[in-house]
């Protein structure tokens, strides 16, 4: 059996041994408990001095690296399980920054140590506490305390007061059940709300008192003492001194150092200079004895006989006596404020040698807030294991969510977060996004320190000093309330709009509000990221614009478009690849690296689909319906046998006889812009349904196809327009063109008509001048159609016979036709089209697109007709807004899933739905874009009953929501089901 | 203190009562039908799923998670979830988070436990748990 193997069966076997003598260990026991902690196959994280090769020079630096060695890892001596320990370690990792210390406590732990004491020191919230108790918890599952030295007397970790309660703690359940039942004497109620510690006694809203009895009981000499005298009274009082069994007394008892010293535990000593001055003197033996200075000493307990109390009257630590699970780390606070916490004695410095831990870089924010998003740092594993990360990241994942749970049981397994797993499925998302949270952070906690600060801007002296620094502190604990808050779905606020249809009829409103949108399941993840951002954006206006600092509110605002926090648009249309904080930590639901999943979810949806649609399949196994593998094959097939720019749809195919082959099949798109289409007379029956094309915009793979084929590559729209354009100004021409040629005719009756010229006789020659400029100018507008007829690649004879034509006539009227090239636009060989027409085939540089197809609606009784479905992308933040007719709620769920925001027309509250949905999909777009993603909509649509004298009237005044919900498609897309062969996917 | 605050279940102390002991409880796992035993299961994840997505939550200072949940049916299950530890005393709630046996505590509305004690016991004991936190819907917390 290999060595793991045996360690792992031997697990149960380690318990008690930490508690056991070094001495008495054998070789055995060590080996049972000793774990590897970075071996060249498992590296550990590890920050530390790396020589560094730079263009022929070497140089000292701080690297973030591994521990990668299978002769010397570091070690950790155990009595847990190897995987429960190595899962800590990974979840739990100390930032960069502090993973040396943790790299020293292990080394101080192992048994050949005689150092067994270490004291860190550093800001609020830094993680030192945290440290000393992962290392403890990886020790065994013992309880690990953390003893809080605040304000306490130092002696008390060698000998302590305690109260004792006597056996079943009987005076204490007494009072407790006095104080629920509201039957406790008014005095003592006063007595124990005031007379006791106040740290340990709360009174709750309803009046009631809670009193923490274990942390009373030891609270250190002084509260002790006070609290026994406030008990001995009340106990009398309340009569109960009487009772039997209600015991109170007060002892002295070995303190915690000398406990742990004699049980083998590994405790951590908080906030150490915040500790009662001048009371560690009577450490300094025993400190001396914990960092291995001296291996005998003994402590004398001053409590002994105080107070006819009993107890030891002194300890002697041995060095022989070391228990392998023993080790104390100490943290105490950077800032010596002078108040709470305090300077150190010359000698504790000396033997202890504080470690300083630095202040947080932008790799150690970045850890932490990985951790706190996800459960693990997973900026710093994907730092170690770039490379690898990178060349399989579907293995990456693998690894991370095995991390998430090493070690774990079912009921802790149970217990994660589901968006923990979500997101680290999208560990990109959260590096991306983590990497500029964690320079946002930095960055607000440099403006709060008055020393960086007014380095950064002099005129925040006024703004910026030390009280609010301390006030806001903006530090790791903060980074965990933020991203805690955003969790949980809340209510949102969203823009006040004066034409919101707001309900104002007071008698309505004295009645519960009708839930006329029934709320639509939306996970956690989907919009997690815009409730963070929303957060920090409300939290800058909160902590400096709203408290009167308005130079530091300009300073963060600044900072937060910076770091890319928020999807602002700073430029309209501006494309980047880098994702804002928002989009990166909005999860889309098929959005993750891991395939199979993808698949997983796709095959669930369509049999969903096939179920709802079509009531002859009655299976309930998904299986049944389409498989795994034949999904996946599907999806891959369309990667691989359609062209990025194929004008093809895919449509789920509800034919239950083939359907399990074929999960999709093919649909055309039949644009009647398209002058070849002109004629088409659509049938309703063959057009693709409504619900199939409306399930494909959330389909993986189908989703991004058919979004691509709703667009025209072809410019037939904007053909259109412009050959309409061009005829329009034809007609005006040509008619003034034969009105001057009447009237010339009417106004000359003696002109030669032999050969048809006019000479420029008389009072007709002006007559003449007008007819011929009128002429060139329709011969300069034939030029211009020409050219661009030309860029459109379309044949121009039509064009060229009539110049011809015209050239002649011009001639005839003795016109002069030498300046062929004036005004005319010359041949560029691209399309040059005004922007309504370029969103409208989603080629604006705005980034916005927007058109309107056709489908089939079948209602209840059978009967089909055509309806139209818009569609509004934005390219640059990735939202796609549909409005069409209803959606079941699944298909609802998983629009905002995918990101698709869907409007039912029919919806009574669908004016105020869309308003919210295009202030969104447009959010930082300006006045023309608005008003041209308008006219791309009408380009193809027309309002319903509109004598067409008034259509364009009508249109100016049209909001987007009225084309939206009311209008009806006049140059349609229509969606036709392939009849004949249909390509199957 | 005893055995460093070491008690095992059997030495349990007033307040605190293991899950699935609450009042109509649903029969227990052993006696229920598979079918039912299944309906428990998916209650008692559903009922977690719902308060992790929905509820305000707090990071403790060792990494427990203390959710914050409006008595309703999510409670309710969770109450009779037998790997639940429930606690109605601070004493009660110390010992669970002692206890490496009990992962998950529930504190019921009414329990003597109030959040700046919850939180200086949590500071005292390096664990990491998750607890849940019942509150009158009126009077919910906004971690």
């Amino acid at each position: 059996m290999s060595r793991k193997g045996t360690k792992k069966d031997n697990a149960n076997n380690k318990a008690g041994l930490l508690q056991k003598k070094i001495a008495d260990l054998t070789a055995e026991d060590l080996d049972n408990l000793e774990l590897p902690l970075g071996t060249a196959s498992r590296p550990y994280p590890m920050w530390g001095t790396v020589v560094v090769d730079e263009d022929g020079h070497q140089s000292i630096e701080q690297r973030l690296g591994a521990v990668k060695d299978d002769e010397e890892p570091l070690r950790l001596y155990s009595e847990r399980k190897y995987e429960e320990v190595i899962g800590m370690m990974y979840r739990d990792m100390p930032t960069p920054s502090m993973m040396p210390m943790q790299k020293d406590i292990l080394e101080m732990l192992k048994p050949e140590s005689k150092n067994r004491i270490y004291f860190m020191k550093g800001d609020p919230g830094a993680g030192k506490s945290f440290l000393g108790g992962l290392v403890g918890r990886a020790q065994s599952e013992r309880p690990v305390e953390i003893f809080d030295c605040g304000g306490k007397n130092m002696n008390d970790l060698l000998f302590e007061m305690v109260l004792d309660f006597g056996k079943g703690d009987a005076l204490p359940q007494a009072i407790d059940k006095r104080l629920a039942a509201g039957a406790i004497e008014p005095l003592s109620y006063g007595l124990l709300k005031n007379g006791l510690p106040e740290k340990y006694v709360e009174e709750t809203e309803d009046g009631k008192l809670v009193i923490d009895w274990e942390g009373l009981k030891e609270s250190g000499t002084e509260n002790v003492e006070k609290a026994y005298a406030v008990l001995t009274k009340v106990s009398k009082l309340e009569g109960l001194d009487s009772a039997g069994g209600n015991a109170l007394g007060m002892n002295s008892q070995y303190g915690l150092a000398i406990r742990d010293f004699i049980e083998g535990n590994f405790s951590t000593y908080d906030e150490y200079n915040k500790s009662k001055e001048g009371t560690d003197n009577a450490l300094q033996t025993f400190l001396q004895f914990a960092n291995g200075e001296i291996d005998e000493c003994t402590v004398v307990n001053p409590l002994k006989n105080k107070d006819q109390t009993s107890g030891p009257s002194e300890f002697t630590f041995r060095r022989e006596d070391t228990k392998l699970g023993w080790g104390i780390v100490m943290t105490g606070n950077a800032v010596e404020d002078g108040t709470t916490t305090r300077s150190l004695n010359k000698s504790v410095y000396s033997r202890l040698t504080p470690v300083t831990i630095p202040k947080p870089s932008l790799m150690d924010w970045q850890h932490r807030i990985c951790q706190i998003m996800t459960g693990l740092p997973v900026s710093t594993l994907y730092r170690t294991f770039k490379d690898k990360a990178d060349k399989d990241p579907e293995q990456f994942t693998e690894m991370l969510l095995y991390w998430r749970q090493a070690g774990l049981s079912e009921e802790q397994k149970a217990n994660i977060p589901q968006i923990h797993t979500s997101l680290l499925k999208n560990w990109k998302n959260v590096i991306e996004a983590s990497e500029k949270l964690a320079k946002f952070y930095k960055g607000w906690a440099e403006l709060t320190d008055p020393d960086k600060a007014l380095i950064k801007d002099g005129n925040l002296v006024d703004e910026v000093d030390e009280e609010y620094q301390k006030e806001v502190s903006i530090d790791f604990r903060k980074v965990i309330q933020h991203i805690q808050y955003a969790m949980p779905i809340r209510a949102k606020m969203s823009r006040a709009n004066p034409s919101d249809d707001v309900d104002f009829n007071p008698k309505s409103w004295a009645a519960e509000p009708a839930k006329r949108i029934k709320r639509q399941k939306e996970s956690i993840e989907r919009n997690f990221g815009t409730r963070l951002t929303d957060l920090l954006a409300d939290k800058l206006y909160e902590t400096a614009g709203g408290a009167g600092k308005p130079g530091l509110y300009k300073h963060l605002k600044e900072l937060m478009k910076q770091c890319g926090l928020k999807d602002l648009h700073l430029q309209e249309g501006a494309h980047s690849s880098a994702k804002s904080v928002e989009s990166a930590l909005n999860i889309n639901l098929f959005d993750t690296t891991d395939l199979n999943e993808q698949v997983k979810l796709a095959q669930k949806m369509f049999a969903d689909y096939v179920r709802e649609s079509n009531p002859e399949v009655k299976a309930t196994d998904d299986n049944a319906i389409v498989t795994v593998a034949q999904m996946k094959e599907t999806l891959e097939r369309v990667k691989t046998h359609l062209s990025e720019d194929a004008p093809v749809f895919l449509i789920p195919n509800t034919d239950p006889e083939t359907l399990s082959s074929n999960p999709f099949v093919t649909a055309e798109k039949i644009d009647v812009a398209d002058e070849k289409n002109r004629d088409f007379e659509p049938v309703t029956e063959e057009l693709v349904d409504h619900d199939a094309f409306m399930m494909t915009l959330a389909f993986p793979k189908a989703a991004d196809q058919n979004l691509k084929a709703v667009w025209d590559k072809e410019n037939n729209l904007a053909l259109l327009l412009m050959k309409s354009n061009y005829a329009q100004k034809r007609i005006d021409l040509e008619s003034d063109i034969e009105e001057l040629k009447a009237a010339k005719n009417a106004a000359a009756p003696s002109t030669d008509e032999t050969d048809g010229v006019s000479g420029p006789t008389g009072g007709v020659f002006g007559d003449d001048d007008t007819l011929v400029e009128k002429q060139k100018e329709l011969l300069d507008l034939l030029k211009k159609e020409a050219a661009q007829l030309k860029d459109f690649n379309q044949p121009t004879d039509e064009v060229d016979t009539y110049m011809k034509e015209l050239r002649k006539e011009i001639k005839a009227a003795g016109g002069d036709i030498e300046d062929e090239t004036r005004t005319v636009t010359p041949f560029t060989g691209d399309v040059i089209l005004d922007d309504d027409v370029k969103i409208a085939e989603n080629d604006s540089d705005t980034g916005i697109g927007a058109t309107t197809v056709v489908v089939k609606s079948v209602n209840e009784n059978g009967e089909a007709k055509a309806v139209p479905v818009h569609i509004i992308v934005n390219n640059s933040s990735k939202k796609t807004l549909v409005v069409g007719g209803a959606a079941s709620d699944r298909l609802s769920t998983l629009f905002r899933e995918v990101g698709v925001r869907h409007i039912n027309r029919d919806d009574q509250n669908a004016a105020a739905q869309l308003r919210d949905a295009l202030a969104d999909i447009m959010r930082g777009a300006s006045e023309d874009t608005r008003n041209n993603v308008k006219s791309a909509l009408l380009f193809r649509n027309d309002p319903v009953g509109v004598d067409e004298s008034k259509i364009i009237e009508h249109n100016e005044k049209a909001s987007m929501e009225d084309i939206l919900l009311s209008y009806e498609p006049y140059l349609g897309k229509y969606l036709v089901a392939n009849k004949q062969a249909p390509r199957q996917m | 203190m005893t055995e460093n605050g070491k008690k095992e279940k059997n030495g349990k102390a007033d307040g605190y009562r293991e899950g699935g002991a609450a009042p109509a409880a649903s029969p227990s796992l052993s006696a229920a039908s598979g079918a039912e035993a299944d309906m428990d299961i998916v209650a008692r994840q559903a009922a977690r799923l719902k308060i992790t997505e929905e509820c305000p939550v707090e990071i403790l200072p060792h990494g427990s998670r203390l959710y914050f949940v409006a008595k309703g049916w999510e409670t309710s299950i969770i109450e009779k979830d037998p790997d639940v530890r429930v606690v109605e005393t601070l004493k009660a709630f110390e010992e669970a988070l002692r206890d490496p046996k009990a992962e998950t505590v529930f504190i019921p509305e009414g329990a003597r436990v109030t959040l700046p004690q919850l939180m200086r016991i949590s500071r005292r004991n390096a664990v990491e748990k998750v607890i849940y936190k019942e509150e009158n819907k009126g009077e919910q917390s906004d971690a």
